[in-house]
This record gives structure tokens, sequence and C-alpha cells, in this order.
């Protein structure tokens, strides 16, 4: 699990872009890894990510809202590459492969996964995968309601379960 | 301590299994689950599908880098946005502009003649040009 942002009760400013790149880069980069993108492509996201922050400066209230976006506009760079690209079956030398942490199956059941996502799924369940966010803190970064979050969270677990049983979510491929 | 249904569990599933129940409500699930089998392989499959996506954010970046796609890969950007984010910065903190004081909330709007306002310039001018010859234009300009 990698901390974003202290669950403060006084919201703390946004970082200047440089500063964020500094503090930010890993997670950005374990957000992209979550997609299941290999990580040459988490590399590509994250420096993508960061050129998008330092070429807009968009105005952020708090620095929660500037890690929201971070979280938003890399989640949505790996899966527009990942619905681009076919799930590709590289051929790893046999001590790669034994030293995955997740299984080329895994892999390809968390990437189909995130292609079916929508948006709102995908940012809480990396949210609460990889930052360990609480509901409250993701439904405010998101401007939804607790239940909500949870049944995003539900829907996106949901669908992942199907994909790594090797069948389709039939909620979500409707 | 309440005896929960299946339907009951079931709700309190995302909490459940993120760590948000309260200790009470969780040891009722337990409880259940101890002689649900649906329920507990239900926990068991939610926590192996986080899990999944856990471990793959923790990839180690050596690990997975195959060697076909380092062969192909072009020069990196990624190199040439670091060093050039990372010139801006070290430059920036050197003036005394950005030093070791908190970010206030406007900071983030560069003003007129900063490293980041130069940075920019020199991206809208010049599109298509690396980063890193981004970041060296701005600093040939600053001269
Ligand atoms: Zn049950």
């Amino acid at each position: 699990m990698i901390a974003s942002t202290p669950q403060a009760a006084v919201p703390s400013p946004p970082l200047l872009p440089e500063t964020s790149y500094l503090q930010d880069r890993a997670l950005v980069l374990a957000w992209a890894r979550a997609h299941g993108i290999r990580e040459d492509r988490c590399a590509d996201v994250m420096q993508e990510t960061f050129l998008r922050l330092t070429s807009t400066s968009p105005a952020f209230p708090t620095r929660a809202a500037q890690v929201a976006w971070l979280r938003r506009v890399s989640s949505n760079l790996c899966v527009d590459w990942l619905r681009q690209n076919p799930v590709l079956t590289l051929t790893f030398d046999r001590a790669a492969l034994q030293r995955e942490e997740i299984t080329e199956d895994e892999r390809r059941g968390l990437i189909e996964a995130m292609r079916d996502l929508s948006e709102m799924q995908r940012l809480v369940v990396i949210a609460k995968t990889v930052e360990s966010l609480t509901f409250a803190r993701i439904a405010a970064d998101l401007e939804v309601s607790i239940p909500t979050a949870k049944t995003h969270y539900r829907r996106a677990i949901d669908t992942l379960r199907a994909r790594l049983a090797g069948t389709p979510n039939q909620e979500n491929a409707s | 301590m309440k005896n929960l249904t299946c339907q009951e569990v079931d709700e309190l599933l995302p909490d459940y299994c993120t760590g948000e129940s309260d200790p009470e409500t969780a040891r009722a699930i337990e409880l259940h689950a101890a002689d649900c089998a649906a329920c507990s392989r239900e926990i068991a499959q939610w926590r192996a599908a986080a899990g999944v996506l856990r471990r793959a954010s923790m990839q180690s970046p050596a690990r997975d880098i195959p060697r076909i796609a380092v062969a192909r890969q072009k020069p990196s950007r990624l190199f040439a946005v670091a060093a050039s984010l990372a010139i801006v910065f070290f430059l920036g903190t050197a003036a005394g502009r950005w030093s070791a004081r908190p970010a206030s909330p406007g900071e983030n709007q560069p003003s007129g003649d900063s490293l980041v306002a130069r940075y920019k310039n020199a991206a809208i001018a010049s599109p298509g040009t690396s980063s890193l010859g981004l970041a060296l234009l701005s600093l040939a300009r600053r001269e």
C-alpha cells in the first residue's frame, strides 16, 4: 500500500507540479501497475500524467483534489491504452516467469476487468486496493455518496472475480 | 451478538473485506462464515480478487519488463521528463523561489517568469520537441 495524502481534517494545499512529480510518481506507477499493464508502459503513463499536470497546471482547491486528478488521468491513460492494444502473450524466460508476483492468467484477467470497468469503478477499486483509502474519503474525492462508492467497489470486485474465473460478468458485460 | 443472515453478510462485504468493519461486526461476519460455506467462499474470492490488484500494483519494476519490450523500447521519454522536471525543480530551489516552505493554494499557478512558465512557453512554442530539450531551451532562455 502506498499512502497518498493524510486523511486530515484540515485540507492540505496542492503541491507544485515538480514537487508533486517527486512525491507522487511512485503512487502513479502503482496505480498504473494495478491495471495489469507492463512496466515500460506504466512508465509512459506516469510521465504522460505529469506532462499533463505540468502543461495544463490545473487549479486544485486541495491536495486531495490534486491526487484525485492524478489518479483519474493516469487510470484513463491506462485504460485508453488497454482498449487499443490486445493482451499480448509475450515469451518470458523461465526464471523471470517464476519471479512474477502475479501469474500471466491473473494479469490477463486483471486487464480484461480493467477494460470492462466504468471510470468510477476503476477509481474506487484502485484507491481502495493501492492506497487503502476509506470509502468515506473515496466518496468525498469522487463527489458521490458512501453507499455509491461501496457499490462501485462491489461491481469492480465482481467483475474482477468473474474475469479471474474466466467468465464474463453479466452485469458489466451488458 | 446478532446472528447475521447471508444477505446481511453480503451487504457488509465491502467494509469487511477492506478492513472498515467495526470489530463487533467483523466478529459476527466471521461467526457466520465459520458455519456457512457459501459466505466463506464469497469472502475468500473477494479477498483474492483485491489481492491480485494489490500484488499487481506492487510489481517490482525490474521483474516484469520482458526482454522483447526492452529491446524494442525507443529511447525513454521517462528519462527526459524526469531530467527536465528535476532540473526545473532544483534550479527553482537554488534560486530560493520554491525552497523548503510549504506550497500555498495559489502556488500551483506559476507566475509569468517562473521556470515552470518558461517550460510551458517553450512547450507551446515547440511542440514535438523532447522534454529534455524543452528544459534545456528553457534554461538557455533564462541565461
Ligand atoms: Zn452465509
